[in-house]
């Protein structure tokens, strides 16, 4: 009987011992996931749909009924200055704020290892943004006609702005190719944003990581150039001058929050 | 005899027995996935529920079922009527005429397994199985009896057979009427108008429809595609809903808001396809156009703004587009290019034989 027993006390110390070495033995993890969200907001402030409570830099009150627009090509730089693309089911997103808030719409495991900056295309480029690319809506309500250049509206920016007779008028912020007077030459107008890190982004493989890149709309309409809908009306699609101003305008649009939880 | 012998001899004879009694004429349930044939350019997502999956067999009892006039449950001739007693392949099945008694006129059915936003001009129908149910129960449409109807069905000769060929059961329900009635209405595709013939490089466009597409595509033209499609979005609708700026004050109980509460959505409307437009009038939820001229005016002249109307109608502050009298004539020959006559004679549509 003691025999046995001192036995059993053998192989559970025994087997104390392997799980303990097994333990050790775990290896360091190489990756961690990232995912992307998207937030909107007004100078900073989360946007409310439908609400006449915005006033832009040219003193402009005006509200947004819906935000539909294509980003692409998106990549992570590491400390190295090498840039990894986050697209891990694709490389187009199409984005509606009726549908994507607080959602992630791509992911990607990325290594352990220190980050500085995120890069996109806001809409299309011309590699991408080809006639017949998506025929499943609502992707393939963004197209943008071919006689005014062909393939999908980059981005749909609707609302409304209370213009100079006190109505509200219709302001249709819609980028995408652009054309002269005659439809006779087209003007690409997606850009490339890249957004530094405020600090140093660690990834150490025991988080998950979420990026979440905000669109404050404010900036459309100011820096370097005052955009005031009384001047420019609210439709721009066959006026590659306002287009034009938008896309300059469109490089501070965009900021970027690392929010990080550890794996449990 | 040994009892090992005996035990053995009475399993063969249960054995024998078992199998003499099951049928012999057990009917195999094999129905054939029906297949929507579509060009390139066309959605591959189609609404189709997970518990009615599109059989050739559904589609064809769906059929017979649709143009069938024991579908009111009634067999006296004052009261009988099927779908098709309004709904008219000639005017892709819609009625032709507006004063059907319905609150607001009819929508035609076409290319609805691609619809995702509900049915009715409000969208207020989830799905087309319970539009069946709908127009069949309603007083002012067949004013059936679902009990009597599945009664009278069950009676005949041949719908059992038809039922089960279709759904596995000889047992008619209710259900499975509506299925095979919406497993046919979504079998009903248009696809084949001269503009998609142009789109295939099958056929050219004259040069005032080429004129008109023009307007129906740009922002400064007639702007029409941003509610009703194009080259890039082939149904000719977005299937969503939109106050277009007919009216500036919204008393109709049925409008858009009566669905979603939305205050945006009072006088919103879904934006029916324009696919086969020039069959399909009269025009508008409440049927007050009668002709694509007056339309065509309407969009051009005499929209009106109200704080819901919507952000895409962006010319309400002129009043509309302002097209002259020549592009109101090449938008319309352009809306004449959507016409399918494959699709109004198409004899898989029509009554069965």
């Amino acid at each position: 009987m003691h025999f046995k027993i001192r036995f059993m006390k053998k192989i559970c110390i025994l087997t104390f011992i392997i799980l303990l070495f097994l333990a050790s033995c775990k290896q360091e993890p190489k990756e961690s996931s990232v995912g992307l969200i998207i937030h909107y907001s007004v100078d900073g402030k989360e946007l409310v749909t439908d609400s006449l409570c915005y006033q832009n830099e040219a003193g402009n009150q005006f509200l947004i009924t819906e935000i539909q627009w294509f980003i692409s090509n998106i990549e992570i730089k590491n400390a190295e200055g090498k840039w990894l693309p986050i697209n891990q089911d694709s490389h187009i997103f199409y984005l509606d704020e009726n549908d994507n808030l607080a959602k992630t719409f791509a992911s990607q495991f990325i290594p352990v290892g220190q980050y500085v900056a995120l890069r996109f295309t806001f809409g299309l480029d011309e590699n991408d943004n080809q006639n017949g690319l998506f025929v499943n809506p609502p992707e393939s309500d963004m197209f943008w006609p071919e006689p005014l250049g062909g393939g999908y509206h980059y981005m749909k920016l609707n609302g409304k702005w209370l213009d100079e007779n006190g109505c509200l008028s219709p302001i249709n912020v819609h980028l995408g190719i652009g054309q002269n007077e005659d439809l006779t030459e087209f003007y690409q107008n997606y850009f490339q944003v890249e957004i530094p890190f405020e600090e140093t982004f660690h990834v150490t493989g025991k988080e998950h990581n979420t990026l979440q890149i905000n669109m404050d709309i404010a900036n459309w309409f100011r820096n370097p150039h005052t955009y005031d809908f009384n001047v420019w009306g609210g439709a721009i699609m066959q006026n590659q001058a306002a287009q034009q101003v938008l896309k300059e305008n469109g490089q501070d649009v965009f900021s970027v929050e690392i929010i990080s939880c550890l794996y449990e | 005899m040994p009892i090992r012998m005996k035990k053995s001899l009475l399993f063969i004879v249960l054995i024998s027995l078992i199998c003499a009694c099951k049928p012999t004429n057990e009917k195999p349930y094999e129905p054939t996935p029906y297949a929507i044939v579509t060009p390139t350019y066309f959605p591959t997502r189609t609404n189709v529920p997970d518990d009615n999956p599109m059989t050739e067999e559904g589609v064809a009892l769906g059929r017979k079922l649709f143009y069938d006039n024991r579908l009111c449950g009634r067999q006296d001739a004052s009261g009988i009527t099927n779908c098709a007693s309004c709904h008219h392949q000639e005017n892709g099945f819609e009625s032709g005429h507006g004063d059907m008694g319905t609150h607001h006129v009819m929508l035609p059915l076409i290319n609805l397994a691609w619809n995702t936003t509900g049915l009715g001009w409000n969208g207020g129908v989830a799905s087309l199985e319970d539009m069946v149910l709908a127009a069949v129960t309603a007083e002012n449409e067949i004013n059936g009896d679902t009990a009597q109807i599945v009664q009278l069905l069950q009676s005949t000769e041949e719908y059992p057979d038809l039922f089960f060929k279709a759904f596995g059961s000889e047992k008619i329900t209710f259900i499975n009427i509506e299925k095979a009635i919406a497993q046919f209405v979504r079998s009903l595709v248009s696809c084949d108008s001269k503009f998609d013939r142009y789109l295939r490089g099958e056929e050219q466009l004259t040069q005032e429809e080429l004129n008109g597409y023009l307007l129906f595509v740009t922002e400064e033209g007639a702007d029409c595609f941003h509610c009703h499609g194009g080259g890039g979005n082939a149904l000719f609708t977005t299937n969503l809903f939109y106050n277009n700026g007919l009216d500036n004050t919204f008393t109709d109980p049925q409008d858009r808001f009566s669905i979603t509460g939305d205050p945006s959505d009072k006088g919103a409307y879904k934006a029916p396809t324009l696919r086969n437009i020039t069959l399909t009038g009269p025009y508008m939820h409440d049927g007050r156009f009668q002709t694509l001229d007056q339309i065509i005016a309407f969009y051009s002249d005499s929209v009106q703004y109200s704080s819901q109307i919507s952000p895409l109608m962006h010319h309400v502050m002129q009043g509309g587009v302002r097209l002259t009298e020549e592009e109101k004539t090449q938008l319309k020959a352009f809306l004449n290019t959507l016409t399918d006559e494959d699709f109004i004679n198409n004899p898989n549509y029509a009554k069965p034989e």
